[in-house]
């Protein structure tokens, strides 16, 4: 894996001065440089590099990061935004030591949410549950979108990271339903982007409502994992909910007709999301951690979400994606289809996990390592994906877990191998890695690209990637970042 | 008491999820008790799944099934689906041909598989607890 | 696998604990209904206050990452062991977190020490058989107040926080024991060994228990009654962990009023005309399932009108005693419970019951700093208010 380049902080400034500081700026008990208290946020679930940090910072508003930034940024000391950790790729561990900031535990507020333009402006500590709760007491008729993860994983950190949801197949990632960021940049400036840039000093919680159409400066803060500023505010999207809704199950036999199911459900613009998983992770939701597939068992399982705004509508939807199965059987695929509430019933009720989202995963939260592939993937590759990877995880004995979705109407997909393991069990994390490693190198061969990448992974994609995008890269980054304060190391910075 | 093994494919999953249902009520116990039978069912497009009701043990195959059996149940996910939830009778279901039964000859055998695997199929089906969080807890 | 060289009764549940857990933070909130239940978490903040740090910090300390420093005692014991944790995290160990809490706090005794001030637990419990450090009452006086026999069937536990803090409680339960025509007896109680399990202290638990298990045996008892929610929870769950071989039944003051109702044997006479919320004690509720068989007291109880916290059963937000926080952090004990009566307060109640001495304490100590306006009664003082006929079947 990539060594991490070691730097040296406290050459010019004492710790003891750095923690002075920050004590002034966030209060004594909202700072620590407690080695027992450090050491939680030095390491994520994945075979990332552990590296303590050396201090972490409780917030409570921007003016307080702002004088974060500025001292940090006059003694060139790294700031790494950290919101529950559960990002899988090592983005919150601080791999050159400096200052952890902690939004999740005071900078979690719904600031605002907007019925008739349908946005929710919050702070960077929103967590999934605690907007969907607050949807459902206040604005039941609205929605959020979530992804396959824990209720308190980030909502700022899932969108400014290009998250995908269970709106997905409407809407594409969730980098693309952010209206407005609040961001800090180095040498101290509050930006605000979007529709929202109006008006000198605040800007009115009203106008929170496009990201376009004045020059696109979101994309300098989107994907870029902290390493261009720090977000303080974020207005997402939300979207109606209507009141009839349907999940299906599509059962495929043959490794690969799953593809299919994926790419045309997905075109018939009828269905919010469709998730597909290898039938290894059903039975891992069932409590049975290291499954075999039987040669005649299918071979994946996707969920099909269609809403509608009558039964009318919902029976009509329900047409079209029996008729696309139905076309897909003639064709010579071998998909079965079944109303899932009916079948988690008696199958067991454990997998309705997935659609209860946002959820703990029953099938993730087995052992104490988890780690993936997750990228997004052209549609027209996903058979071969799908044969190769399997390969892969046969010949290293683990599980097959493939986790796929259809993306904006099939315009694109997301293929993620997912692997759960015992990170603490000796010749464990390398057994994973390896297989990882092969995985990653073959996604990336058929045009993958990678995600929430940690350091190892970006290694390997720079040497694929033209050097005109580097170069750009290279430069926005010394541009709004010439200290390389802000996350650094990640992309190999 | 009557032990259902559990099994580690999908349709033993749910043959044991659906007969565990009942597995502690005294009914259930007497009828499944020592009624030493061999069952095949076989859900369309899926694998054939062999049930064995051996003293007060019930237990699954999938490969090596045995030639002979009691009874063999054929039937479409679409079928079984409409039986669990009351849409459909399973015997008029055979006069209908979704529901194929070799054996159908073996009429206590039959009626006692409809008390059996039919009767905890529709009283799963019609629990209404969706919550899996709770079953989670009871079940890990 | 980590080899743990220390010996002690956890050490199972330390290694369960080396390599499970993702930290995905669902032990943070309220599964699915996203309230906030951890004290330690909400006041601390850092990630090594909520359950998900605790499991790194053991972790740590078995690889040798962290060391042993006065440092890391808060992260430890800064903790009621509430279970909130345990109920909301859904991963295959989340049964058994509270096990490892208690299994890292022995290690840190065997290390470092207790918090501050939990060695008094010990000191007093060397002393005079109970950690209140009052001296110890053989309840033979009591004995005789009560008439009560030599040996009966059933054994009352008292549990030390009724006896020395809560007597009203401990002679409410008497008086109904007796209206009831329980044939009970007391013993010379030791302390049931809670707060030194809650605190890693274990030193004396085995003598405790054995002493207390052949006391009761010598009453020629078959059955025990307490209740005390901690020493409930110590017979039932914790007498099997560390060995000691009991063979009777436990039952709490509620199961037996609960039991007798069911029986109609018990007639209420008059009414208690109040608005009341119940408290769920974290020793009954979360650690042994106990969420509605009160609540079927309360409801069965004339004129009482029963009304709902809004975080309650599993969710019920913890008073703040537990784990030794009482004495090892008594101000933020106090403020825990705050929080608690302040949740009450939007219901409309006037009285806060409960099942438990300890809860009763702390948030009458709550109340009493912070001005609150409640009467704070357990289930048996209620009771104690109340007429009722014994029916004789």
């Amino acid at each position: 894996m990539t060594s991490i380049k070691e730097r040296n902080i406290y050459e010019n400034i004492s710790k003891e001065d750095v923690k002075a500081q920050l004590e002034s700026i966030f209060g004594k008990p909202n700072v620590t440089e407690k080695q027992v208290d450090l050491y939680p946020y030095s390491y994520d679930m994945t075979e990332s590099n552990p590296h303590m940090p050396d201090f972490i910072v409780i917030p409570e508003n921007e003016s307080q990061l702002v004088e974060l930034v500025k001292f940090c940024n006059k003694n060139i000391i790294p700031i790494v935004p950290y919101i529950s950790g559960n990002n899988v790729g090592g983005l919150t561990i601080p791999e050159q030591g400096g200052i952890i900031v902690d939004f999740g535990k005071k900078m979690n507020k719904i600031l605002h949410v907007d019925d008739e333009m349908m946005y929710a402006l919050l702070e960077p500590g929103v967590t999934f549950g605690q907007l969907e709760k607050h949807l459902e007491e206040n604005f039941p008729h609205l929605r959020y979108s979530y992804p396959f993860a824990p209720p308190y994983a980030g909502v700022v950190g899932n969108a400014i990271l290009s998250g995908m949801n269970n709106l997905s197949c409407k809407l594409g990632s969730m980098g693309d339903s952010i209206n407005g960021l609040e961001v800090i940049t180095a040498d101290g400036n509050i930006t605000r982007i979007g529709s929202c840039f109006y008006g000198k000093k605040e800007a009115d919680v009203k106008s929170w409502w496009s990201r376009y159409p004045m020059p696109d400066l979101m994309g300098l803060f989107i994907n870029w994992q902290g390493m261009t500023g720090l977000v303080s505010k974020c207005a997402v999207q939300l979207w109606p909910k209507p009141n009839f809704k349907k999940t299906y199950l599509a059962v495929t036999f043959g490794l690969t007709d799953v593809a299919s199911v994926l790419r045309e459900a997905g075109r018939t613009e009828v269905v919010d999301d469709i998730s597909a998983v290898s039938i290894e992770v059903v039975k891992m939701t069932v409590e049975l951690p290291e499954p075999k597939k039987y040669a005649n068992e299918p071979d994946f399982a996707a969920l099909l979400v269609i809403s509608a705004t009558s039964n009318k509508h919902l029976e009509a939807k329900k047409e079209i994606l029996e008729k696309t199965i139905e076309s897909l059987n003639e064709e010579g695929k071998n998909i079965v289809l079944a109303d899932v509430d009916e079948f988690s019933k008696l199958f067991s009720l454990r997998v309705r996990c997935y659609l209860d989202l946002p959820a703990a995963l029953l099938s993730l939260v087995e052992y104490s390592g988890l780690t993936w592939f997750g990228s997004y993937a052209p549609s027209h590759k996903l058979e071969e994906l799908i044969q190769k990877v399997d390969t892969i995880f046969h010949k290293h004995d683990i599980p097959s877990f493939i986790y796929m979705k259809s993306m904006k109407s099939s315009h694109y997909s997301i293929f993620r191998p997912i692997m759960r393991y015992k990170k603490f069990t000796e010749g464990e994390e390398e057994r994973y890695h390896t297989c990882l490693e092969e995985i990653t190198d073959t996604c990336i061969d058929l045009g993958c690209i990678p995600y929430k990448t940690p350091t190892w992974m970006t290694e390997k994609l720079r040497k694929k990637i033209n050097p005109g995008w580097l170069g750009l890269f290279e430069k926005v980054k010394n541009c709004l970042d010439p200290n390389n304060i802000f996350n650094p190391g990640r992309w190999n910075t | 008491m009557i032990n259902i093994e559990k099994a580690d494919d999908l349709l033993g999953i749910s043959v044991h999820n659906i007969l565990s249902y009942r597995k502690n009520e005294e009914k259930f116990i007497k009828l499944v008790n020592n009624w030493n039978k061999k069952l095949i069912i076989e859900i369309e497009k899926f694998y054939p799944l062999e049930v064995i009701f051996e003293g007060n043990q019930v237990r699954f195959k999938i490969e090596d099934l045995d030639e002979e059996v009691d009874l063999r149940i054929m039937m479409s996910l679409d079928t079984l689906l409409d039986i669990a939830f009351g849409r459909l009778n399973p015997i008029l279901g055979t006069t209908m041909r979704k529901v194929k039964i070799k054996g159908m000859y073996r009429l206590f055998t039959l009626l006692k598989f409809l008390r059996i695997f039919v009767k905890s199929m529709k009283m799963v089906a019609a629990n209404p607890n969706q919550n899996y969080y709770e079953l989670n807890k009871e079940t890990r | 696998m980590v080899t743990i060289k220390d010996e002690i009764i956890g050490k199972e549940f330390l290694e369960m604990a080396f390599d499970r857990c993702i930290k995905c933070s669902t032990c943070k909130y309220g599964y699915k209904s996203y309230d906030k239940t951890c004290p330690s978490g909400e006041h601390f903040l850092f990630e090594s206050y909520w359950a998900s740090g605790k499991i790194r910090t053991i972790r740590g300390l078995l690889l040798g990452d962290l060391e042993w420093s006065e440092d890391i005692l808060d992260p430890i014991f800064a903790c009621t062991t509430c279970g909130a944790c345990s109920d909301s995290c859904q991963a295959p160990h989340a049964d058994y977190i509270v096990d490892m809490i208690e299994a890292l706090r022995e290690l840190a005794v065997k290390n470092i020490g207790p918090a501050k001030n939990q060695k008094l637990l010990i000191s007093r419990c060397n002393e005079n058989f109970n950690p209140y450090g009052d001296k110890n009452s053989t309840n033979e006086d009591l004995k005789r107040e009560y008439n009560l026999p030599e040996k009966a069937e059933y054994v009352y536990f008292i549990g030390c926080t009724s006896n020395y803090r809560q007597q009203s409680l401990r002679d409410s339960s008497l008086r109904f024991l007796k209206r009831a025509g329980i044939n009970f007896t007391l013993i010379d109680e030791r302390c049931c060994t809670s707060p030194l399990i809650r605190t890693g202290q274990i030193s004396l638990t085995n003598e405790y228990m054995n002493y207390n298990i052949a006391a009761i045996k010598n009453a020629g008892a078959t059955k025990v009654i307490t209740s005390c929610a901690g020493c409930y929870r110590t017979m039932k769950k914790d007498f099997k962990k560390f060995g000691a071989d009991y063979g009777f039944e436990v039952l709490h003051t509620m199961e037996l009023v609960k039991q007798l109702l069911d029986e109609d044997k018990i007639e209420f006479k008059s009414e208690f005309k109040y608005t009341v919320t119940y408290h769920d004690p974290c020793h009954l509720g979360r650690h042994m399932g106990i969420y509605e068989l009160p609540r079927e007291i309360y409801k069965k109880i004339p004129g009482l009108k029963l009304v709902e916290m809004k975080r309650n059963r599993n969710f019920a937000w913890c008073c703040g005693a537990g784990g030794g926080v009482k004495i090892g952090y008594p101000e933020w004990a106090v403020d825990i419970s705050k929080e608690r009566l302040e949740e009450a307060s939007e219901t409309g109640a006037s009285i806060i019951t409960s099942t438990c001495p300890f809860c009763k304490t702390n948030l009458s100590d709550a109340r009493d700093k912070y001005d609150f306006d409640f009467l704070i009664l357990d289930l048996m003082e209620i009771l104690d208010t109340i007429e009722f006929d014994i029916k004789q079947n």
